[in-house]
């Protein structure tokens, strides 16, 4: 957790950037694609495979399979990977999301529903206590598939920005990914959306 | 509907599910499977799941191995060839799309003219322009085929669906051929299941018509017309079924039914019931009305020799369903060639193995159905798997003697050991990531996605075999969820489909759980996997099996997706795939029923020695924890297994991050009667002479999806290559075409080797700088 709090630099507050006084999107869903993670944001050994709106194969489980859920707008996604073996260093695989609600009000209950989904789920999602401080609200979990030496590890982190939810899914060998390699990530594409919002 | 079906693999009907079975369970005094909590029920199947995918850019170069012909035309190729397209030049397979799109080919079905048996007609789903059905035809015994896509069928509003696939070839034994597909929009929910004939071979097609009523007002006529003013199609040609979207908004307030996974066969009317050998009188032909689906009298001049029969899995939302949703198998029928159709009617029936349904026993969570016809009694015989269970799903029989008029059955054939297969999202997040939908069942170190579905057939010889039927599928009771390990299972009926004798396991390499529990994720190296089994039976009696196959990868370790074969326990080999048959000669039969203590010597042709009756129970079974039918050597069956494709493929690189390369494989014979077959069928071989690759004496042709022209997603140390016009994702798979004698064991001399070349084969360098002329034609 601590690890966690030095990572917590200070974006800008910015709560209401993404919707209006009444908690009313005022976001393009057409800008929805600048809001995810760009090939320029990444190392040049990441190829992007997949990108695009998010389409039915895409959509998350349990009651967040509505694509209309909590008042949905639109989602895009983007994909990247790199070459790597079990002693490469990072992320191998980054999945990064971004979802546009109506209001406020939907994405409040997009992020509270993941979590819940995550953290009560069967696949053994862990809550990481404290979190980077990305929009108005944020949370991470962790995952690893596999022996602590040679198996997976997942970071999941999930934000709200006004009427906007984010994720961004990193996976990489057991003991070279580490949860700030992630959250470094998270901050970009973070970064991405406060800016495009602001403008 | 994208959002019911989405909900019928959610957590929150599962959810639901898992507490109202804890209940039933302590109820029952029952142990209920855990995992079949997390399980998915019946889901959606090919390409409407993936119909709607990103392809990204157009390619203008790639891979093309596998085209033969000298003199076919050909691109300005300045392409330096790669190690892998290099070998996969090698061999005799036949690459059926002639297309140079760069885009995927899967989802394969191939049928043989029982007239004209060198004119060979195969389908695929195919992304050439990005989702529709294609079509390959053949004159000259498959060495060659003219490929295109079918023309989409027409509706009211003028405009046309979006996309189409799940296809399946058959033709008629007036050789007649026909083309069923599945069609659906991708921004809203209409949908439509059709079926497109050709009497040219497969070189023309006609285009399905949903009628546009021109009495709207009268709603007990079937005046109407196609398209526009003097349109010469027969309104409501071609068409099964059509479900129009009202308000046309994607999973909105008024979904439709989604008609998913047709599947389509072709034979003789059956007699009338008073007739009692074949010497007497048909049923007679009856003709539907497109609008009113009513019984009316039949053109002669159009009335086909066989009857068509089309099964489905309509998905359709239920509140009151214990799903939320039903998925139940419909039949429709035809008798003039496609023109009219029977209205659909439920077809997989009630009984007491079917539980959690409204109402009772109603069989209402089921998909993979295929239907099978004796080419000289008519009988019809209709295999699915269904999921209406606590624990293990099932697969069910039904049949009927007049046509599709009276439905007897389901009767169960096995159980399926489904539920323990690697998960996206759950046992392979890794899988999710990629893209693959979560809940989807997986191999180990592989994200595309696999079921247990195969195919049911029926002897096409008279006398006693005329009511045997034989089954194939595959599942994963000798593999955990750590490590799989799926094999195919055989089964054989000679009561016309009562009784059911099984499981064989039909795929001869080493499969041994030892004392892992099935239901765990215990990670071991229990054997290779094999999946997507297909049969067809000749005309003498010989089963010819295809499927995909692991076995000859048992020590490779390196992969496209490192993460991929680490989690969770990845193990070296079990990566690279090829395509496999396996064959087995049925010469006798005697018949066994439900209360059969034994199975007579003449009904053993082709079992293992420790294939029993299975039994008719009256509830689902739920094998628990412990060793199961299947597992260990006395299941071992006698069928002769010999690898058919020239090359190993990866089908990491299939599509789209390796995430979906089909639903299933083809294999056939010509239908034509028993015992008058010739040309391939004529001349049973069994002389093991590895005659491979060739057509002729005794010979079954395979029809598989490959991804040898595939490639990697991009060079990582040469980004460049991730330009405009290039697709970034160089994945590809196309459709390859083999003659094989089913009873060989000889296997191609090249297939075990050079695999190193084809773990990770990067996407092709910039060509524009290239000067080399590869033209080596």
């Amino acid at each position: 957790m601590r690890r966690l709090l030095w990572l917590a630099l200070p974006l800008f507050a910015a709560g209401c950037a993404l919707g209006g006084d009444d908690g009313a999107s005022t976001i393009d869903p057409s800008e929805l694609k600048n809001f995810v993670l760009q090939q320029k944001d990444l190392p040049r050994v990441f190829v992007r495979f997949d990108d695009g709106r998010q389409i039915g194969a895409d959509l998350p489980s349990g009651t967040r399979s509505d694509p209309r859920r909590f008042g949905r707008v639109e989602g895009w996604k983007a994909r990247y990977r790199r070459a790597g073996s079990p002693q490469t260093k990072g992320p191998l695989v980054i999945e990064s999301r971004a979802d546009l609600f109506k209001s406020k009000g939907g994405a409040e209950d997009e992020l509270d529903e993941a979590r819940k989904e995550y953290e009560d789920g069967e696949v053994g999602w862990k809550a990481v206590d404290g979190a980077p401080d990305l929009g108005d609200e944020s949370f991470v979990l962790t995952l690893l598939q596999g022996n602590p030496e040679a198996g997976v590890r997942y970071h999941l982190i999930l934000w709200r920005d006004g009427s906007l939810t984010a994720s961004l899914l990193t996976n990489g060998f057991a003991d070279k990914l580490t949860l700030e390699q992630s959250v470094d990530l998270a901050r970009k594409q973070a970064r991405r959306i406060s800016t495009a919002a602001a403008s | 509907m994208r959002r019911l079906i989405s909900v019928s693999i959610g957590l929150l009907a599962l959810v639901a599910l898992f507490a109202t079975l804890g209940t039933a369970a302590s109820d029952r005094g029952k142990l209920v499977n855990p995992r079949k909590a997390i399980t998915p029920a019946s889901s959606l199947g090919g390409n409407s799941a993936y119909g709607d995918q990103n392809y990204g850019t157009t390619i203008t170069e790639c891979p093309q191995a596998g085209l033969s012909g000298k003199d076919r035309e050909h691109p300005l190729d300045r392409r330096k060839k790669d190690k892998v397209e290099q070998l996969s030049e090698g061999g005799d397979d036949v690459r059926a799309n002639t297309d140079y799109s760069c885009f995927p080919q899967n989802e394969t079905s191939i049928a043989i003219n029982p007239r004209v048996q060198r004119n060979v007609l195969s389908s695929q789903n195919d992304y050439r322009t990005l989702s529709r059905q294609g079509f390959n035809a053949s004159t000259d015994n498959a060495n060659s085929f003219y490929s295109a896509e079918l023309v989409p069928l027409s509706v009211p509003n003028g405009d046309i669906l979006d996309a189409s696939g799940d296809p399946v070839s058959v033709f008629d034994r007036a050789g007649i051929g026909y083309e069923a597909a599945i069609n659906f929009n991708r921004t809203d929910d209409e949908n439509s299941v059709t079926v497109q004939r050709s009497t040219n071979g497969g070189f023309t097609w006609t285009r399905p018509c949903v009628p546009i009523d021109t009495t709207p007002a009268n709603t007990t006529d079937n005046a109407g017309r196609c398209g526009g003013v003097g349109d010469p199609r027969q309104p409501g040609d071609g068409v099964v079924t059509y479900n129009d979207d009202p308000d046309n908004v994607l999973g909105g307030a008024t979904e439709p039914p989604f008609d998913d996974k047709e599947w389509m066969a072709a034979g003789p009317r059956p007699f009338t019931p008073s007739t009692t050998d074949d010497s007497g009188a048909r049923i007679a032909p009856v003709c539907f009305g497109a609008f009113t689906r009513t019984p009316s009298t039949c053109d002669p001049d159009v009335v086909g020799v066989d009857r068509l029969y089309v099964t489905w899995t309509r998905f359709e939302s239920n509140p009151s369903a214990f799903f939320g949703f039903t998925a139940f198998i419909f039949l429709s029928y035809s008798d003039d060639q496609a023109r009219s159709w029977s209205p659909p009617r439920i077809i997989s029936a009630s009984a007491p193995v079917c539980q959690f349904s409204i109402p009772a026993n109603s069989c209402d969570q089921n998909q993979f159905s295929t239907p099978t016809v004796h080419p000289t009694t008519g009988l019809l015989g209709v295999a699915f798997e269904n999921f209406n269970t606590p624990g293990e799903n099932q697969y069910l029989f039904v049949r009927s003697r007049d046509g599709g008029t009276t439905i007897e059955g389901p009767f169960v054939i096995t159980p399926v050991f489904d539920i323990n297969y690697p998960l996206s999202g759950v046992d392979r997040v890794d899988c999710a990531q990629r893209g693959q939908q979560n809940f989807r069942g997986v191999l180990t170190n592989s994200c595309f996605r696999v079921n247990s579905g195969g195919n049911s057939v029926v002897d096409k010889r008279g006398g006693a075999f005329a009511d045997d039927f034989y089954l194939v599928m595959s599942d994963n009771r000798n593999g955990t969820f750590g490590s799989s390990n799926t094999d195919v299972f055989f089964f054989k009926s000679t009561d016309g489909g009562t009784t059911w004798i099984g499981p064989t396991r039909v795929n001869t390499d080493r499969s041994d759980l030892g004392t892992a529990p099935r239901d765990s994720g215990t990670p071991g190296n229990f054997g290779n996997d094999q999946w997507f089994p297909w049969m067809d039976i000749s005309a003498k009696g010989t089963i010819a099996v295809g499927f995909h196959d692991r076995r000859l990868d048992t020590d490779s370790t390196r992969g496209e997706w490192p993460m991929s074969r680490a989690a969770p326990n990845g193990r070296p080999g079990n990566y690279l795939a090829w395509f496999f048959g396996a064959g087995c000669k049925i010469t006798s039969t005697a018949t066994v029923t439900p209360t059969s203590t034994s199975i007579p010597a003449g009904a053993r042709d082709c079992l293992a020695p420790g294939a029993t009756v299975q039994p008719q129970v009256t509830a689902p079974q739920n094998p628990g924890a412990g060793p199961v039918q299947g597992q260990g050597p006395a299941f071992l069956g006698p069928f002769a297994n010999a690898v058919i494709s020239d090359v190993p493929h990866n089908l990491d690189y299939s599509f789209r991050a390796g995430i979906f390369m089909g639903d299933y494989n083809a294999v056939a014979y010509p239908n034509v009667p028993g015992g008058s077959g010739s040309g391939h069928n004529g001349d049973d071989d069994d002389d093991d002479d590895g005659d491979h690759g060739s057509s002729g004496g005794g010979n079954a042709v395979a029809f598989w999806t490959d991804s040898r022209n595939g490639r990697g997603s991009g060079n990582p140390t040469n980004p460049e290559t991730n330009q405009p016009g290039r697709n970034p994702a160089c994945e590809q798979a196309d459709v390859f075409v083999d003659w094989y004698n089913p009873l060989s064991r000889h296997s191609s001399s090249s297939a075990a080797k050079n695999q190193d070349a084809f773990l990770v084969t990067p996407c092709p360098s910039d060509a524009t700088h290239e000067t080399d002329d590869h033209d080596d034609d």
